[in-house]
């Protein structure tokens, strides 16, 4: 029996070798050149939009002998938490509204070389002196995807559109509006529906009226939406008919047949900007550079504005782009709203944080 | 011998009828009995049932009116090549976690309930301390423990490795409770008579505790597999660049378009894990085991619980 045990346990212990053998990182086994002399393992630790199988299997296909692994977050603050704990990758996604700058101040991201990274002198120039991106005259991540936040509507129960974010709490819609559940949109909206013109740097008197006008109009709001599977079930369910939203919400409603808009509102736009950058530690840097290069490669930033009508950091997307995928993305426009609010993070993010919870609470 | 005058038959005693009060109060209790199984039965399924009905909507976006029956999702999520490996991990990670858990913590259950020995307590509150810990600050510490591993060490990379090691860590004490459980209620009188009667240790295990503890080990089994498949917490933090199901799915979850495949790959789950069970249930059944058996040591599995808080307590 003692014999039987030990192959028993010599079994399992081969088992669960073999078995978990995988993700540890190989070295790579060229410094740079052509697709197919890259090797080893590169780890990408994104947003699961950065890896969807559609949109990365041209990497993959370019650069056969990259075994390209990868891990999805689920915001940024998460994706600090983790690396802070010790998880390493080569290249890592960020957002300049969420974590670019915690990361280059926290040492998580390392300088990039630009000599690397041709496309960089085509990227829109608004973006490159975002929060993060250069830090003491060094660049730490690559733009490569926005977006805008602005008003949703069923235009079959809103007859003339809103124009500014106070329509989100016009009391016609009580019960039927919804916020985005996110500290930085939320309390920038009420903000701007306050008067105030530069919510990033408000004062602390500011963001106290922002945080009573919001539990004060709190019954305004159906829910506070989190996932864009949220906020387009509650348009299609006909619970919400006004909400902040982005314009691949309203797409996906449209594609559905329902007939629900998108427009910017008079007062700002909030700008989110993601991008990528190089984790400090990373051990593949020439498929790093490599992946980055990629992304910000028109073909790559075309997809996205076709997909997820995102806006790209690459200009030479214009060049290329159709002309209803211009307009729909608002491709020639990064930036350049009237009026618009760069993605930036506060400067005291865990007082809106704490202001947030209190509204969500109240 | 006189003849018995046979007696005349006596009438049937009146049906005698509860107090008014009585019957309404019966009525109530049978009610609120009714809408109590009927609040539990939807709480509990309703979900699963909508997740199964809204598999088959043709719409992206999870919400009424129904726009059309499609079943188009299952084939979508099965040509999925990154939900196929993230389900195949998953399925790899319980396989192992599940009979290893099973055989830790079955013999870490005979250790606390056949033994008695100095640092007993200490053993008892160790054993019980991931199943009162969050599993999220199992998982945390679980990325720390292996990062600085990895820093000291240079090879010990964050994998399916270090998940199905934490999950053990989580998951044994589980069976350790259930099979516990079944230990305490059995009389060890039987055991002993084994032995008067010269059965050898392993003949008294074979003959006579495993079939009293069978029921308890299948439901153990099965949790402990479930368990370790659903896990997202512990998986999470602890996996590096593989996908396991959960940890994809949710992932994934951040754009709506993928959620009608999601609903479709957690509808067959869904049904694998009811089949897994009730073909268990099969099993125990034609061995004499059965509900009665299996329900008896998920319920008993509060006792050594209590007893091992007891012990660390005072």
């Amino acid at each position: 029996m003692s014999r039987a045990l030990k192959c028993l346990a010599a079994t399992m212990f081969l088992t669960v070798g073999a078995a978990c053998s995988g993700g540890s990182s190989a070295s790579p086994t060229s410094s740079g050149g052509a697709p197919a002399a890259l090797s080893g393992t590169l780890r990408l630790f994104a947003y699961s939009d950065g890896f969807a199988p559609a949109y990365i299997k041209p990497f993959r296909a370019q650069y056969p002998n990259v075994n390209l692994v990868t891990s999805a977050f689920g915001n940024g603050d998460e994706a600090v938490a983790k690396m802070q704990a010790g998880f390493q990758a080569d290249v890592v996604n960020s957002c300049v509204d969420e974590n670019t700058l915690t990361m280059v101040q926290d040492g998580l991201y390392q300088p990039l070389d630009l000599s690397r990274i041709p496309d960089w002198k085509n990227v829109f120039p608004a973006m490159k002196t975002l929060p993060g991106v250069v830090v003491g005259g060094k660049t730490y991540m690559i733009p490569v995807d926005a977006g805008t936040a602005g008003l949703m509507y069923n235009a079959d129960v809103i007859k003339t559109p809103p124009t500014s974010w106070t329509d989100l709490f016009n009391p016609v819609y009580k019960g039927r509006a919804a916020i985005e559940d996110n500290s930085t949109t939320a309390i920038d909206i009420g903000a701007l529906a306050n008067g105030i013109t530069d919510p990033i740097n408000m004062t602390s008197d500011q963001l106290d009226t922002v945080k009573n006008y919001l539990i004060a109009n709190k019954s305004q709001f159906r829910t506070y939406w989190q996932s864009d599977s949220d906020i387009t079930s509650l348009f299609k369910s006909g619970e919400v008919v006004i909400a902040s939203g982005y314009p691949g919400n309203a797409q996906i409603l449209q594609r559905e047949g329902y007939n629900v808009k998108f427009v910017p509102a008079k007062e700002g736009q909030m700008l989110w900007t993601c991008g990528y950058g190089i984790q400090t530690g990373a051990s593949n840097l020439d498929a790093a550079y490599a992946l980055i290069n990629w992304y910000l490669d028109w073909h790559q930033e075309l997809f996205e504005a076709k997909t997820w009508s995102y806006q790209v950091a690459n200009e030479l997307v214009l060049k290329h782009a159709p002309a209803d995928i211009i307009q729909q993305a608002s491709l020639n426009a990064p930036y350049s709203y009237a009026n618009a609010i760069p993605a930036s993070p506060p400067a005291d993010r865990q007082a809106w944080t704490q202001v947030w919870q209190e509204v969500k609470a109240a | 011998m006189g003849a018995i005058a046979p007696t005349a038959p006596q009438a049937a005693p009146p049906i005698s009828l509860a107090p008014a009060s009585i019957r309404w109060r019966r009525r109530v209790g049978r009610g609120a009995r009714v809408a109590f199984i009927g609040v539990t039965m939807v709480v509990l399924y309703g979900p699963l049932v909508l997740l199964a009905v809204f598999s088959f909507n043709k719409s992206q976006i999870i919400s009424l009116p129904w726009a059309g029956f499609t079943t188009k999702w299952y084939p979508e999520a099965w040509n999925n090549s990154d939900l196929r490996a993230s389900l195949v991990n998953s399925t790899i990670v319980a396989l192992i976690v599940a009979p290893t858990c099973l055989v830790v913590g079955t013999l870490m259950s005979f250790a606390l309930t056949r033994f008695r020995f100095k640092s007993r307590g200490l053993v008892s509150g160790l054993v019980a301390a991931p199943l009162i810990l969050p599993w999220l600050v199992i998982g945390i510490a679980g990325l720390l423990f292996f990062a600085q591993l990895q820093k000291i060490m240079g090879f010990f990379h964050l994998s399916l490795r270090t998940v199905v090691a934490t999950q053990i860590v989580c998951t044994f004490p589980l069976v350790t409770a259930i099979v516990s459980a079944q230990l305490l209620r059995f009389d060890k009188t039987q055991e002993e008579a084994a032995i008067d009667l010269g059965a050898s240790r392993m003949e008294v295990l074979r003959y006579v505790i495993m079939p009293h503890i069978t029921p308890a080990l299948a439901a153990a089994g099965i949790f402990a597999f479930t368990w370790s498949f659903n896990n997202f917490e512990i998986s999470y933090f602890t996996i590096g660049f593989q996908q396991i199901f959960p940890v994809w799915a949710y992932g994934t979850l951040r754009n709506s378009a993928n959620l009608p495949v999601i609903n479709a790959i957690s509808t067959l789950i869904s049904a694998a894990q009811v089949v897994m069970i009730l073909f268990a249930w099969r099993i125990l059944r034609s061995r004499g085991g059965g509900a009665e058996a299996i329900l008896g040591s998920l319920v008993a599995d509060v006792e050594p619980q209590v007893k091992i808080i007891e012990e660390v307590v005072g």
